[in-house]
């Protein structure tokens, strides 16, 4: 359902200005990509390459972006929770995290055991609705096979759509999840007809595609899996101080992303993320929580949904704080709420990340949930049907404050949002009820959803399968 | 064929035309009146209160459920002689002077009379002089006073003092609630209880009668 409300940064004249700026920079600064592969597309598409500076037409971005589609379905193992992407609200983990939290335990390394955790509550979070990808980095298993084992808990513990682990670090470890991903869809050649999984694909700001950027596009969109492409400058750091400089020197990194996906895959499903943040120039580091960053990605959210038509990825929803507390909610609030009524399609970080992306909280992840609870409500608006102004109502109770008794408010009252996580109950009844804390009630619900979940949801062939085949890459190594 | 537990069931779920008939089906079947009243209508309101305590009830199915409830005692009213009819006991409740708030009071009448009390309701802006003749008209266990604002509650004070210069104290417990009531408060004006909602205060009487 489309809101029929939204927070706009932009005039469409500046969307057009951005765009021609974007352009300008493409064509005139180009944008270096490492990847001699990459650099052979191009050639052989005859685009102008100097050394390892790509420069862009306008006609090859525009052809580009226009064969990018807007939405595309992304199909989970469970067909039910197959999701499309670019349509409505969609939340995804948390990706890129090194520690966890946990109220019995603090913070430490995060683990597989972790990680596999992590899953087990995505799975259960009706309000999370993608799974996979990498909420934590898991410090025991050796780094050539940890993309891989990641690939394995997800499948293992969750059914939603799956995004793909970061760390995978070459074309041959990101072939080795994606078949490892595909065996769980049915075996070979599933990928070709179905998009099930997409990879981060993060420029390297100022304008510069990695080697592994570009076999991040290469590698997915010749395995017909959508493409996402998260520039991240930081504003004063890697990019402008100013926050529309920002905004365009991002945006040439997307387009340049987009041509070199379509080039491989023409009309292959390029998610564009707003990732971008403001720094804190007080220690020059990047600053997720502040409101220029808020600002800053729902101007990027409009130049993505509303002038590209592609679908709207957002890091937001996240806090600098160390602890789950009052800093934690408001700063969580402030950034997805603003990139929800921007109109984001797809979040990212926006549940259980810490500490700008160092962290995660098994607690706060479960609280998150209510946000985005609170938020989907907020996002459908109020009725404004003739049904709903309750005229004859009104009249027929007159100046009687009899409402409460009355059969139209029993029909609607359990139509009203209710918290899972807040505690709305007056001082004497949460003192009754022993004075609990948020983070108590959090830390009992991760408990109950970790206690009953099953030891794994894959049948024994699909695990024999999966392991066999692990073993045989460890062995091949 | 009807069960009490059927009854109950109805109130519960505020099945206005499912407890007519089962309370008919009962009484067709020669079942005690009183026993209907307590053991299936009263006995579902128990459970609503239970419901409503543990969050899993809103307020406007209790109410709907209190009105099924009450729907059902009027089909066995007739039947009980005036002998029989027994409450759990007689409260007199009203917002206190200068107080025009009766939402919370309304919902505290519909539960006490729905378990079983006799509620004799005075109204709002009550005076103390008023509260002192409803205990000597109607010799209630129980006298239940509310108020919503700030400024008001300090009538409650004025009215215990009041009913006690007139030797009334004695006769009656005092009960008080409204959003701005606490426990503390109750004590320190001499109150003899308080509960932070309908449910709870149901709960109050029925240990102080």
């Amino acid at each position: 359902m489309e809101t029929k409300f939204k927070v706009e940064v932009l005039s469409k004249e500046d969307c057009v200005r951005i765009h021609e700026a974007s352009l300008k920079i493409l064509k005139e600064t180009g944008v270096i990509f490492h990847g001699e592969q990459a650099l052979e597309i191009f050639r052989k598409h005859g685009a102008e390459v100097d050394g390892k500076v790509v420069k862009f037409s306008q006609k090859i971005v525009e052809e580009s972006i226009r064969k990018c589609p807007s939405k595309f379905k992304l199909t989970a193992r469970d067909k039910q929770r197959s999701v499309t992407v670019g349509e409505g609200l969609l939340i995804h983990p948390p990706g890129g995290e090194i520690f966890v939290s946990d109220l019995d335990n603090g913070r430490r390394k995060g683990t597989l055991k972790d990680f596999a955790n992590l899953q087990k509550l995505f799975q259960a979070c009706d309000d999370i609705d993608i799974a996979g990808y990498q909420p934590i980095s898991p410090e025991d298993v050796d780094t050539d096979f940890r993309g891989l084992y990641c690939t394995y808990e997800s499948i293992k513990h969750t059914n939603k759509p799956m995004l793909s682990p970061m760390q995978l670090d070459n074309t041959q470890q990101m072939r080795e999840s994606l078949e490892l991903m595909e065996i769980s869809f049915g075996g070979k050649g599933f990928f070709k007809d179905n998009y099930c999984t997409w990879q981060a694909v993060c420029p390297n700001s100022p304008l510069t595609y990695s080697d592994y950027a570009c076999d991040g596009i290469i590698e997915y969109a010749k395995w017909n899996q959508p493409v996402l492409i998260v520039p991240a400058p930081m504003a004063g750091i890697t990019s402008p101080a100013q926050i529309m400089g920002t905004i365009i020197l991002q945006n040439a990194e997307l387009l340049a992303g987009i041509v070199l996906a379509q080039l491989v895959n023409p009309g292959i499903p390029v998610i564009a993320s707003a990732s971008t943040t403001f720094a804190n120039l007080k220690l020059a580091t990047w600053e997720c929580a502040c409101p220029e960053t808020a600002l800053l990605v729902v101007a990027i959210t409009q130049m993505n949904r509303d002038f590209y038509h592609l679908p709207a990825r957002v890091q937001t929803g996240i806090t600098s704080s160390k602890l789950v507390n009052y800093q934690a909610g408001y700063e969580t609030m402030q950034s997805l709420l603003l990139s929800a009524l921007a109109g984001a399609q797809l979040t990212s970080q926006s549940v259980g990340s810490m500490e700008n992306l160092i962290s995660v909280s098994y607690e706060k992840l479960i609280i998150d949930t209510e946000i985005v609870s609170r938020i989907r409500r907020i996002l459908q608006g109020i009725d404004t049907s003739e049904e709903a102004f309750s005229i004859d109502l009104i009249q027929e109770l007159g100046h009687k404050a009899d409402y409460l008794w009355h059969d139209s408010t029993l029909e609607l009252c359990r139509a009203g949002w209710q918290p899972t996580m807040a505690d709305w109950n007056s001082y004497d009844n949460w003192h009754r009820d022993g004075s609990v804390d948020i983070m108590v009630t959090a830390n009992k619900k991760v408990k109950e959803i970790l206690a009953n979940a099953p030891d794994k949801i894959i049948d024994e062939q699909l695990e024999k399968d999966l392991t066999s085949y692990i073993k045989m890459v460890e062995k091949n190594r | 064929m009807s069960t009490l537990a059927d009854v109950a069931q109805s109130v519960v779920k505020g099945q206005m035309d499912k407890v007519k008939e089962h309370v008919q089906n009962l009484i067709d079947a020669g079942n005690a009146p009183l026993d209907i009243i307590n053991n299936g209508l009263i006995e579902g309101m128990n459970v609503v209160g239970v419901h409503f305590k543990a969050g899993d009830m809103f307020v406007p199915e209790v109410l709907k459920s209190a009105k099924v409830m009450a729907a059902g005692v009027e089909l066995v009213k007739p039947l009980i002689d005036d002998s029989e009819e027994q409450s759990k006991g007689v409260i007199v409740l009203g917002t206190v002077k200068g107080d025009l708030h009766d939402i919370g009071k309304n919902l505290v009448n519909m539960m006490m009379t729905s378990s079983g009390f006799k509620v004799i309701d005075i109204g709002i802006d009550m005076p103390p002089e008023k509260f002192a003749d409803a205990i000597r008209e109607h010799k209630p266990q129980i006298l239940a006073m509310s108020a919503l604002l700030t400024s008001t509650v300090y009538a409650m004070d004025d009215t215990i003092k009041y009913i006690t210069t007139e030797g009334l104290r004695d006769r009656v417990k005092v009960i008080i609630g409204g959003a701005p009531i606490t426990q503390e408060f109750a004590e320190s004006i001499g109150a003899d209880g308080f509960a932070p909602d309908a449910a709870s205060a149901v709960d109050l009487c029925k240990e102080l009668v």
